[in-house]
């Protein structure tokens, strides 16, 4: 029992040191980035387990954002880190004053230090880092801040695992360890006594005896060398000491003195410049009169040094103009006078002549398929159509007026009646085409409209073409219909002939067709020329004769036999040509003629009858002959 | 219809006069008749009848003693004008055309009747050769008066030495023109000719 109430107690006990620790961390050590934990550490009626999530919860965070800080120093991003002042509570400031001491006795370069490991500063002091605050960039406050306030933490941490446990971070591999080297050097440190005082240990800024000639003017360099200005009051003591150290830190603090030149408004007490008489800048203002008592070796001006380097130069310059010029900027080169492909490795300017081929991306195909599919849809095309030749005969155009030889069949009223009906129908249609929109009901109303309208656009076309002259294309002229006969002009145009002219109206083309091909004379033609022209002929018989047929034809459809005239004619063709051949022989008519005496009629009476007689006998010889040559028998040998 | 009237000086502009202005208010015309076209007139009677009487509003009778064809305004006749138009209508019944051709002059305002004799073109035409000159107007079968009339949209009556030509003012002049330059000579072929021309520029004139 008395257990138990030693342990509650030792417990409450412990339960408010943790709320004080915490409460202070968090006010005092706020880590910048850190979010979600509590403002102070709730012990009252809370379990111990809730009391240990309160923890986790700010320390989780807080071990992240810690460690990205340590391996932000360890790789050395900021690679100075200048120290300045905290603004921190009481409890701090005599460490603060410590670090202020140290400062001091450090050397006037540490103002510009170099990078220190945290573990440095557990051995001297917790808070050895505070140092003064100088202009210069470097780790922002709150990331002091930080640090400080890691190295708060780790102090208790360091002691648990001085013991034994090694520190884990993050950038721990196989070969390196950032709490194995912390442990090293805290040894070290241990060990190591108070700089000059310990002579067995090797002393690192100590002078090196080298057999080397080269190093000796850089043993024997003294600060004067290095550094402009006169040496800070405060370190002239120490300076003998410290001459060694330069050389080491010299190389480091080449890169800031570039940086801090810019800073000359500083007092020269605290500013220390880098000599750089040797190097190769001549941009320095001599109001420094130390640079006289330089003691070099050789014993040459400033002035004459430069008028070497000038001489040297203006050497330099001289040669190179005298020189033949390299092959660029000689005029025309050859490919023997210039080396191997020496022209690719230069940049070339040249006119082209050519017309660079067009570079086909897709914006270009995109815009050539969208005008091709512009020009499908307006169906503007550019082919060529197809001319059609007018035709402007006017033989054409007599066809169409056709004379009707008949009495008309319709009255003369009728026929005035069908034109007035087209006449309107036709304005009808007119009206109607003339509507640009469909409109439903024709009024008459409408129709007065549209011919006021039509009107008024009349005026308003020919007042246009009075503006522009008339410069418009007029309707093609249709042929005017002009009969000419082909008589002699002078009568057709006077009653009383004055004179006479010989003058033919018609043109010889109007009067015969023109004859198309070469002509030919009878001896020219060729057997193929004679053929055709046959040809041509019998084509045109043939169709002439059909013509004739059809129509004496139809005309002995309507009057058979001897009725209609053709017939008559063709049998009297035949007749005469039935008497050419023999055939037919005509009985000569002479009983026109009146026969005076009858000696005369009876002698034609007597000639009549013999000659019918004779004409009967050599039929019946003839048959008497057919007789005689009835068997073949009478024929035979 | 055209009609072109050519006015080279102001007409005087009389109103139509309105039968109150008129003494009896009734409007006669008389219209003798000769003996050949007696019979005509006789069986065409009901024809020539109706159309006054139904749409003219007049009224009609053929006088026996006169020979004479009378018409006359009655109170039912809307506009005095129409006496004309009948009287009109049977004289060119009278001259010799049909009743249908002349029923157009009824209906349409601006047909004339023409009548002139062949004497009047050529007066030294006498004889055969008058005959000759009538048998050039009518053409083969009548065939050149046939084309003529429809050609020129009219109707011509031979009438042995007169010729009366009904139809517009200018189609009467284009068949005039014709029927003159065939009586003075011209081969039919040539009448043609002039004539189609003349016919196509009118109608493109519509």
């Amino acid at each position: 029992m008395a257990l138990n109430d030693e342990s509650a107690a030792a417990n409450t006990k412990f339960k408010a040191i943790t709320k004080d620790l915490y409460d202070s961390v968090n006010r005092n050590f706020t880590l910048q980035g850190l979010t979600g934990s509590l403002p102070e550490l709730y012990t009252e009626g809370f379990d111990e387990e809730q009391i240990w999530q309160q923890l986790e919860l700010h320390n989780e965070p807080s071990f992240k954002i810690l460690m990205k800080n340590v391996a932000k120093l360890l790789t050395g991003k900021d690679k100075k880190l200048s120290f300045y002042k905290v603004e921190v509570q009481t409890d701090d400031e005599e460490q603060e004053e410590n670090g202020l001491e140290n400062e001091e006795d450090k050397d006037s370069v540490a103002s510009d230090l170099s990078f220190q490991l945290p573990s440095d500063s557990d051995n001297e002091n917790e808070d050895g880092d505070d140092s003064d605050l100088d202009e210069t960039d470097a780790l922002k406050f709150d990331e002091y801040k930080m640090l400080d306030e890691e190295r708060e933490e780790r102090p208790k941490k360091n002691r648990e695992q001085s013991m034994g446990k090694i520190r884990k971070t993050e950038v721990d591999d196989e070969f390196f360890k950032v709490g194995e080297m912390e442990k090293f050097l805290e040894k070290e440190e241990a060990e190591k006594p108070v700089k000059d005082d310990d002579e067995d240990s090797i002393d690192y800024f100590e002078d090196v005896l080298s057999d080397d000639d080269e190093n000796e003017a850089a043993v024997k360099a003294k600060y004067k060398d290095f550094f402009r200005g006169s040496i800070p009051a405060g370190d002239q003591q120490q300076e003998m000491d410290e001459e060694d150290e330069d050389l080491e830190e010299g190389d480091e603090e080449m890169e800031n003195e570039e940086e801090l030149d810019d800073d000359d408004e500083e007092p020269r007490e605290k500013r220390v410049k880098f000599d750089l008489n040797g190097s190769d800048s001549s941009d320095e203002d001599e109001s420094d009169t130390s640079n006289d008592n330089l003691t070099k070796s050789g014993g040459k001006s400033s002035y004459e040094l430069r008028q070497e380097r000038l001489k040297a130069k203006i050497q330099e310059l001289e040669d190179e103009a005298v020189a033949p010029k390299p092959w660029q900027l000689m005029g025309e080169t050859k490919a023997e006078l210039r080396p191997d492909n020496a022209l690719l490795e230069e940049d070339l300017f040249f006119d082209h002549t050519t017309r660079q081929a067009p570079v086909i991306t897709e914006e270009t195909t995109k815009t050539l398929e969208e005008i091709i599919r512009q020009r499908i849809k307006d169906q503007a095309f550019d082919d060529v159509e197809r001319k059609i030749k007018p035709v402007y005969d006017p033989t054409e155009f007599k066809k169409k007026l056709v004379l009707d030889q008949e009495k008309s069949k319709f009255s003369l009223a009728e026929i005035y009646e069908q034109e007035f009906l087209k006449q309107q129908e036709t304005q009808k249609a007119e009206a109607k085409s003339s509507s640009l929109a469909d409109v439903p009901n024709d009024e008459a109303s409408e129709d007065q409209n549209r011919a006021a309208l039509r009107k008024r656009m009349a005026t308003v076309f020919a007042k246009l073409d009075a503006l522009c002259n008339f410069s418009y294309t007029p309707r093609a002229p249709e042929p005017d219909v002009k009969i000419v006969s082909n008589m002699p002009s002078i009568v057709m145009e006077e009653i009383a002939p004055v004179t006479v002219s010989d003058a033919n109206l018609l043109a010889p083309q109007e009067v015969q067709d023109p004859t198309r091909g070469v002509l030919k004379g009878t001896t020219e033609k060729a057997k193929t020329d004679r053929l055709r022209e046959r040809r041509k002929k019998k084509s045109a018989q043939r169709v002439r004769h059909k013509e004739r047929e059809r129509t004496e034809k139809a005309v002995d459809k309507a009057n058979p036999g001897l009725g209609n005239k053709h017939a008559k004619a063709r049998v009297l063709h035949n007749l005469q040509k039935a008497e050419k051949e023999g055939t037919v022989s005509l009985i000569k008519d002479n009983r026109t003629k009146a026969t005076k005496s009858s000696t005369a009629f009876f002698k034609q009476l007597q000639e009549d009858v013999s000659a019918s007689v004779d004409a009967v006998r050599q039929g019946k010889q003839k048959t008497n002959l057919k007789n005689k040559r009835s068997t073949g028998s009478q024929f035979k040998l | 219809m055209e009609v072109s009237e050519e006015t080279a000086v102001d007409r005087p502009a009389f109103p139509p006069i309105k039968r109150e202005k008129l003494e009896n208010g009734v409007e006669i015309r008389k219209i003798s008749v000769p003996a050949h076209r007696y019979s005509p007139l006789k069986e065409n009677w009901m024809k020539l009848f109706t159309p006054i009487v139904e749409h003219l509003h007049l009224q009609i009778r053929f006088n026996l003693k006169n020979r004479q064809v009378e018409l006359r305004t009655c109170k039912d006749t809307k506009d005095i004008a129409n006496v004309q138009k009948a009287a009109d209508f049977v004289k060119a019944f009278i001259c010799g055309f049909e009743v249908e051709d002349a029923l157009a002059l009824i209906r349409l305002d601006d047909l004339f009747v023409d009548s002139f004799e062949i004497k009047d073109v050529k007066s030294s035409l006498k004889g055969d050769h008058l005959n000759r000159a009538i048998g050039r107007l009518a053409g083969k079968g009548g065939r050149t008066k046939f084309t003529i009339e429809n050609v020129t949209k009219t109707r011509i009556v031979l009438a042995d030495q007169k010729i009366h030509i009904l139809g517009s003012y200018q189609n009467i002049q284009i068949a005039k023109r014709a029927i003159c330059n065939l009586i003075l000579g011209s081969p039919p072929s040539k009448v043609y000719g002039n004539l189609r021309a003349v016919a196509s520029r009118s109608s493109d004139r519509f």
